[in-house]
């Protein structure tokens, strides 16, 4: 049984509602990319202390996110969710050795007391990597980030006490590296 | 320097900086291979779990190349463990209706259990369908010879395959696209149909996207 009519009245045309629907979305994730880039890949850089391993930590945090961006483009928080797979991608790049040495790169030598001003800025990132990631990552989306104690559990998977006990640490150590005036986080 | 925030501030006064267009463009230029790569899988995959739980609707095989399915798919990915996903129209120029939207073009996918007799009082009914505009009717056979050419760099899936585990299908255009709900509706529960799947195609396109 086949029988062919030819339609009366033309069809809604799908391709370019999917066209638009795509243009759409990639300037969505464009501006996406634009208003958090720079904050995001500072944090990289807190985290490796290298600024072209942040870019590229960077680019696979958006290139993950744009294969997923259907999925997660309505998500209240978006800007956690990034935080998420940058420190997973840091995670994974620390567990992984080899390309490690910048991650977590043994740490300089000079932590004894505060170094003189030109290397102030260079202090606290080489202190930084003296913590370990974990404590690092509470760290950066804590005080460089401003986060919440609640939002840095749930970026990292953690509970509330254990960021809490990891800052509480991490801000010790710092402090020894760095000297007591050097930090008052409140 | 008082406090912590403005420390981490000075030790990132030294930016390179980074071109954030760039970045947006490498993003969506990798990661939608990466999409991509990952639908391909989870296509191949969800098609031979439904040609495995007995081949039902299986519209997946009426694609006329898996990437085309994989193209649509994309737009919408939650929807991959709905079958209705799959049945997208051979040609790219269809898409998939959303539930409760217009479509232009329903498939009656038929039962395995469908007789003679409901298929004719379909075909009739359908024929007598002032909504109708055109049909054609896809047997097992030719819905098997179409699989084999689509699937033909999968050999393992297509001999996973027989004419058997494919449906039987009454492809359709309908005159209006507003008259597709309640046109589904009638159709529904008439006996030998299993399930109706509703894809948009444009004028240009032969009816349910089938060439």
């Amino acid at each position: 049984m086949t029988e062919t009519v030819t339609p009366s009245r033309p069809a809604a045309d799908a391709r370019p509602a999917r066209t638009t629907r795509r243009r759409a979305r990639d300037e969505e994730f464009t501006a996406f990319v634009e208003s958090t880039a720079t904050r995001l890949r500072r944090s990289a850089y807190l985290m490796c202390r290298d600024w072209h391993l942040a870019q590229d930590l960077t680019q696979q945090t958006y290139t993950k996110m744009y294969a997923t961006w259907n999925r997660i483009r309505t998500s209240p928080n978006l800007e956690s969710y990034s935080r998420r797979v940058l420190m997973n991608l840091v995670f994974d790049q620390a567990r992984s050795r080899k390309s490690t040495e910048l991650v977590v790169a043994d740490p300089p030598d000079h932590s004894a007391g505060p170094p003189p001003s030109p290397e102030l800025r260079l202090a606290l990132v080489d202190a930084l990597a003296h913590l370990p990631l974990d404590d690092r990552a509470v760290l950066v989306l804590r005080h460089a980030e401003d986060h919440s104690v609640d939002t840095v559990a749930t970026i990292l998977g953690l509970s509330v006490s254990a960021v809490k006990m990891r800052n509480a640490r991490a801000l010790a150590k710092l402090r020894t590296l760095l000297g007591q005036d050097f930090l008052d986080p409140e | 320097m008082e406090n912590l925030r403005d420390q981490f501030e000075y030790a990132l006064s030294a930016d390179p900086g980074a071109d954030a267009g760039r970045l947006a463009d490498v993003a969506i230029a990798e990661g939608g291979r990466v999409r991509r790569r990952r639908h391909r899988i989870a296509v191949a995959g969800v098609a031979a779990a439904i040609v495995a739980a007995g081949g039902v609707t299986a519209g997946v095989l009426h694609q006329p190349r898996p990437t085309e399915a994989l193209r649509t798919l994309e737009a919408d990915a939650p929807a991959l463990d709905n079958r209705a996903m799959l049945l997208v129209g051979a040609s790219s120029d269809c898409e998939n209706a959303p539930p409760g939207a217009d479509a232009t073009d329903p498939a009656l996918f038929l039962t395995a259990a469908a007789t003679d007799g409901q298929k004719s009082a379909l075909a009739a009914a359908l024929r007598a369908d002032p909504r109708v505009t055109g049909s054609f009717f896809m047997s097992r056979d030719q819905a098997y010879d179409r699989f084999r050419k689509l699937w033909s760099d999968s050999p393992d899936f297509v001999k996973s395959v027989t004419p058997q585990s494919l449906p039987e299908v009454f492809y359709l255009r309908l005159k209006d696209a507003t008259q597709y709900e309640t046109f589904k509706l009638d159709y529904a529960a008439q006996p030998g149909i299993q399930d109706i799947i509703g894809s948009v195609c444009p004028a240009s396109a032969p009816i349910g996207g089938i060439e």
